[in-house]
């Protein structure tokens, strides 16, 4: 309690306030811009939160994502174009809304169960975290590796249709963290005689790449014109909405419990979510046949779920420091980069933090209905700006910030290579959120085990003495059989088949 | 753009490979037999393992008369590829001569570039190219204080 009355006064000063509004209203062009995602609002803020103080950087980041998440379902329903992947799952079903005459109806929906959902994703970080805090505060390098593993494991298995891929995305991201010097015996490592590789490769310039970089490359290559749409009763936003979410609440607690428990796992964020709960709103529905020809229900479910799991992330971000998504996973990198180590002990030293990035989750999920409603009337604007005017101004923001991290022209040479790189990976099939998971948990990853394996004196069955580190460990190895499994009965299948026919 | 898996494989048993081999001056923990190694070259390990599956998924391709690589739309024309170059060229060109030439006129010419390329318009994608070079050049050097290079303009400092 102590806490949260020292941290009321570090959120509600203008100047964090002020900076929220900003960040609202930078994350609600960026998520209504198709292409630009909430990802890439978080990746380009960063430059700017490296010059501000815990707490206002924080406020930042959270409040642009919050914004962005639901600003995606804009020109989804407005023009069948995702803003952002956490919005694809149901663009084709309010687009249906759309031409229905339903615009309104859709979007309003959309953005009050955003705010519920994100709302509810609140609630269970605020009432989970400190609790599992105290459980964490426990762990040795043995559960944080075991933890590790886990964490990063579940990120390629839940983010791709191949685990082939997504175990060599995560590779990548982990020898990208191997350059520098080593923590273990102080050698440099992969750094080819450049001073600059030195302390590693710089994490927030590799990001920008990663999430900004190769996203205008994608783009630039097919721009396709983009019709900017009508709206003609913006003040109908709200009109029925109680109709819909009485008829629909069972979907509206479906989604937000599904898409807050589908944020905490590791690897999986807001666009997963959406894709899970629209097929569970539909399977569960009493009129299935009805989706996708502009029916309301799986966007109650979808539109919750989504802003559900941006919070939802935040539970192993903060307790663990193990992100639950790709957003979380920047902002992580930021506090490392600002000297605080996200773990168990950040809620013993600066409970104030905590307390002050859960203040700042209310107060976004709250300003989300106003401002959703502004973005909303002014989205014909915004979706007038030519996108080929769009992409050489983020090109331009993404070099300087590179740039603005130490000053140095090493960064933009990261952030291009990167880039060029999370292009060609994600052409070819392999996502990259597993890459940026590597990156961040790779000095961790090998941090604990260096330690635990020193402690246990090479012996790997100290990995499973401890009870908890036995149980996640033989998760974690489960986990990697279960692919083997499923080949090895597969096959069996077949020769029965075979052998059968 | 899309390789066949093979093809992607044989190049992370190379990476596997020649990263593995570098591993090899890396230094011990005193008193222990493994060190600065170990991490890498268990990566190495799975590098290969995934190179040898995607191998064998490249073969299946194959055997399902897929191609070595499959171009996509953009690639098949000549326009997409100039425009990648033109995107990537502008860093690059950045890279090498903000620092002689300054932040205003290379980020003048590298957005310009790319403005004219996706737009095809000279007097607005110029005007934005500027608009947009001196705004974030007060955002950055003059609120945050990040000290862009001035190059060639030196003398105009304000």
């Amino acid at each position: 309690m102590d806490a949260f009355l020292l941290a009321l006064p570090l959120v509600f000063q203008p100047n964090v306030l002020a900076v929220m509004a900003l960040a609202a209203i930078f994350g609600l062009f960026v998520g209504s811009v198709p292409g630009l995602t909430a990802t890439m609002a978080t990746a380009l803020l960063v430059p700017l939160t490296f010059f501000m103080d815990p707490v206002p950087a924080i406020a930042a980041m959270v409040t642009a994502t919050a914004m962005a998440i639901f600003a995606g379902d804009i020109p989804g329903a407005l023009l069948r174009v995702p803003g952002t992947p956490a919005s694809a799952a149901y663009a084709a079903e309010a687009y249906a809304m759309t031409r229905k005459g339903l615009a309104e109806r859709a979007l309003g929906t959309s953005l009050v169960g955003s705010a519920i959902g994100g709302m509810f994703g609140t609630v269970v970080l605020v009432i989970s975290a400190p609790q599992l805090a105290e459980v964490a505060l426990q762990f040795t390098q043995f559960e944080y590796f075991w933890l590790a593993c886990l964490g990063l494991s579940c990120a390629v298995f839940v983010s791709t249709a191949s685990p082939v891929k997504g175990t060599v995305s995560l590779l990548i991201g982990l020898m990208m963290a191997t350059v520098g010097i080593d923590i273990t015996a102080g050698h440099p490592r992969y750094t080819f005689g450049i001073p600059d590789l030195l302390g590693g490769i710089a994490f927030i310039p590799a990001m920008i790449g990663m999430f900004a970089v190769a996203e205008i490359l994608r783009n630039v290559v097919s721009t396709a014109p983009v019709e900017p749409p009508r709206l003609e009763h913006l003040f109908r936003v709200f009109q029925g909405l109680g109709g819909v979410f009485m008829r629909y609440w069972r979907g509206l607690v479906r989604g937000s419990v599904l898409g807050t428990a589908v944020g905490i796992l590791p690897g999986a964020g807001g666009d997963i979510a959406a894709w899970v709960a629209y097929a569970l709103s539909k399977k569960l529905s009493k009129e299935p046949k009805k989706f996708g020809t502009g029916h309301v229900e799986g966007i109650v479910d979808a539109g919750a779920a989504n802003n559900a799991a941006l919070s939802g992330a935040w539970v192993p971000a903060l307790v663990f420091g193990i992100p639950g998504d790709s957003i979380t996973a920047i902002v992580i990198g930021v506090l490392y980069v600002k000297g605080m180590n996200p773990g168990p002990t950040v809620f013993l030293q600066n409970p104030e933090l905590i307390y002050g990035v859960f203040i700042t989750f209310f107060l976004a999920n709250i300003v989300l209905i106003p401002f959703g409603f502004a973005a909303i009337g002014l989205a014909r604007h915004i979706l007038r700006i030519p996108r080929s005017i769009v992409w050489p101004i983020v090109l331009l923001f993404s070099m300087v910030g590179a740039y603005a991290i130490d000053n140095s022209l090493f960064g933009i040479v990261v952030m291009l290579t990167v880039g060029v790189l999370a292009f060609l990976m994600e052409e070819n099939g392999f996502p990259v959120a597993p890459a940026i998971l590597g990156l961040v948990l790779g000095p961790m990853l090998e941090g604990n085990f260096m330690t635990a394996m020193i402690k246990a004196d090479g012996n790997l069955l100290g990995f499973f003495e401890r009870p908890i580190a036995a149980v996640l460990g033989v998760i974690t190895l489960l986990l990697w059989a279960t692919p083997l499994i499923l080949v090895a009965l597969r096959r069996a299948r077949l020769r029965a088949a075979g052998e059968r026919g | 753009m899309r390789f066949n898996d093979a093809i992607i494989g044989g190049i992370l048993i190379a990476f596997a490979l020649v990263a593995g081999y570098a591993t090899r001056d890396f230094p011990q923990i005193p008193g222990q037999s493994y060190g600065a190694a170990l991490f890498p070259r268990l990566l190495c390990g799975g590098f290969a393992i995934c190179g040898l599956l995607l191998i064998l998924s490249g073969r299946r391709q194959r055997a399902a008369r897929g191609p070595w690589l499959d171009l996509d739309d953009w690639a098949r024309t000549l326009s997409g590829p100039l425009t990648l170059a033109i995107t990537v060229g502008g860093v690059v060109f950045y890279i090498l001569v903000s620092e002689w030439l300054g932040f205003i006129p290379t980020a003048f010419l590298m957005s310009a570039a790319l403005l004219l390329r996706l737009r095809g318009r000279w007097v607005s994608s110029l005007a934005i190219a500027a608009i947009v070079t001196l705004a974030i050049h007060q955002i950055f050097y003059g609120l945050l204080l990040v000290p862009l290079p001035w190059g060639v303009l030196e003398p105009l400092v304000f």
